[in-house]
């Protein structure tokens, strides 16, 4: 796929994305001291270096990496369309199939790189300030770190969709960061809608490192998969359909 | 075969704008002129060639391959430069070249140097677009038109912004590309000395409609393409006008 590489180069060319990954790996290094200066001066451990990354990775998986998937998606999508440069490659021999999936697949590549950068950050950080850091939780705040790709991507894959109906970046963000709280809100207010929400799936890898491979994640996994599924064709139909 | 051909081509907008029932053809060397007062369609049917809009009926084939259709194969060996479609102002020149040389895969390395060279912007390359005027934007829109080495290049008010030099380079440059190496344009334009220098053959679109065309070859002695052209404009006025009294 030719167009992926444009993709991931025109998002690394972005003064914004390069700010968003400085300050994604500054994250947890600058909390980490804090909180160690906290226990030290309270006389109490509340984290550790085995549970520092995965308090990390609740607090990035709630609010901070969907805002950031919602910046990525809106500007590559509506703010493309708001700026006329998406006509610049869409009149290439390129076909909308492959603009669409590439750029999908460029938001995948990025989310995982901020989870990585997360997920070193908070491990140095753990390892270096905080107490009792071992081999097995660094393997345990990996694996939590790359199960969360998962459920995160079937929300970039709804912001993706919602980003199609605006014609501008700040709209299609203002109102996919709106939707996102409301569907978080509506998570803690009426646990029987939640199920069929995508933000009902935040604590996914506490899921599977908790209770492992069950019928539940199963069936959460196929829920998951089947909910991309379905906004990656709509949201394809309507990328399809569209004039430029 | 003809290198485009269009066939009963309607595009309607809500705000009734739009072409209707556009039929014509491009024939291989041809440099072909599309002709038309401000909002008359070029722009929208120039759109439809590329499917950056989509027509309600028709059919629009590019070396025999419909475009809706087979759109890949029919933008193989196609450069365009389309009124409103911008480069990346974040990306430099060169950066913005290399985005749509990507999707070349047959493409030399030198190809990008080459083509901004023939447009005048090998000193600009390494700047980043957002500081370009609109002439040096329209420059690097043509250096993209021109990249893939195609053989038939769709040209949308191509001398949009251009001082009166970067008009002249880019009339020699179209004709030595016609000229030397064979290559189709179809050129949509209201610069009517523009035509007169560089197309063999004309259509005039007035309201969304084809109301003329003809050859060079076709005119008849001492007459051009400008009275030619004015001649059809003023008789669709003047059909206009007894319409609206009949009324």
């Amino acid at each position: 796929m030719p167009n992926l590489q444009n993709e991931w180069n025109k998002l690394l060319r972005k003064k914004s994305s390069i700010v968003l990954f400085c300050l994604s790996a500054l994250f947890p290094l600058l909390v980490g001291p804090a909180i160690q200066m906290m226990q030290n001066k309270f006389g109490f451990t509340a984290f550790d270096g085995e549970s520092f990354p995965l308090v990390i990775l609740s607090l990035a998986v709630s609010f901070y990496l969907p805002l950031l998937l919602a910046l990525c998606v809106s500007d590559m999508f509506a703010g493309e369309q708001e700026q006329k440069t998406l006509s610049f490659l869409l009149v290439r021999p390129l076909s909308r199939f492959k603009l669409f999936t590439s750029k999908i697949v460029c938001t995948g590549i990025y989310l995982l790189t901020l989870l990585m950068l997360v997920c070193l950050s908070s491990l140095i950080t753990g390892a270096i300030w905080l107490e009792n850091f071992t081999f097995s939780g660094l393997l345990i705040s990996l694996s939590a770190f790359l199960l969360s790709w998962f459920p995160l991507m079937a929300i970039g894959i709804l912001l993706v969709f919602l980003a199609l109906w605006f014609g501008s970046s700040s709209k299609a963000l203002t109102f996919s960061i709106l939707l996102y709280l409301v569907m978080v809100v509506l998570t803690y207010l009426f646990p029987g809608i939640a199920q069929w929400l995508p933000a009902y799936d935040n604590d996914w890898y506490q899921r599977w490192i908790n209770s492992g491979f069950t019928m539940v994640t199963m069936g959460r996994t196929i829920y998951l998969v089947s909910f991309s599924a379905l906004f990656f064709t709509v949201g394809y139909y309507k990328f399809s359909r569209k004039e430029f | 075969m003809p290198v485009l051909e269009l066939q009963n081509v309607t595009k309607q907008y809500k705000n009734g704008r739009g072409v209707e029932n556009i039929s014509f053809s491009v024939e291989h060397g041809e440099i072909f002129g599309l002709l038309g007062p401000n909002g008359a369609g070029k722009t929208t049917l120039m759109k439809c060639i590329v499917a950056l809009s989509h027509p309600e009926q028709g059919k629009i084939l590019i070396n025999g391959y419909n475009v809706m259709e087979h759109f890949e194969l029919a933008m193989q060996s196609v450069g365009t430069l389309i009124s409103g479609v911008e480069a990346f102002d974040y990306l430099t020149a060169y950066q913005n070249l290399l985005l749509a040389a990507r999707l070349y895969p047959s493409l030399e390395k030198g190809r990008i140097d080459e083509v901004l060279h023939w447009v005048g912007m090998e000193e600009h390359k390494h700047e980043k677009v957002k500081s370009f005027s609109t002439g040096m934007r329209q420059r690097l829109y043509l250096a993209a038109a021109l990249l893939s080495k195609p053989s038939f290049v769709i040209l949308d008010e191509p001398t949009n912004g251009l001082d009166i030099e970067g008009k002249l380079d880019f009339q020699e440059l179209i004709s030595r590309l016609a000229k030397d190496e064979g290559v189709t344009f179809i050129l949509s334009t209201h610069l009517i000395d523009e035509v007169e220098r560089l197309c063999n053959r004309i259509a005039i679109l007035s309201k969304g409609k084809i109301i003329a065309e003809v050859d060079k070859n076709q005119l008849a002695e001492g007459q051009t393409f400008e009275s030619f052209y004015i001649n059809h404009i003023r008789k669709g006025k003047e059909v206009n006008q007894n319409a609206q009294l009949t009324k």
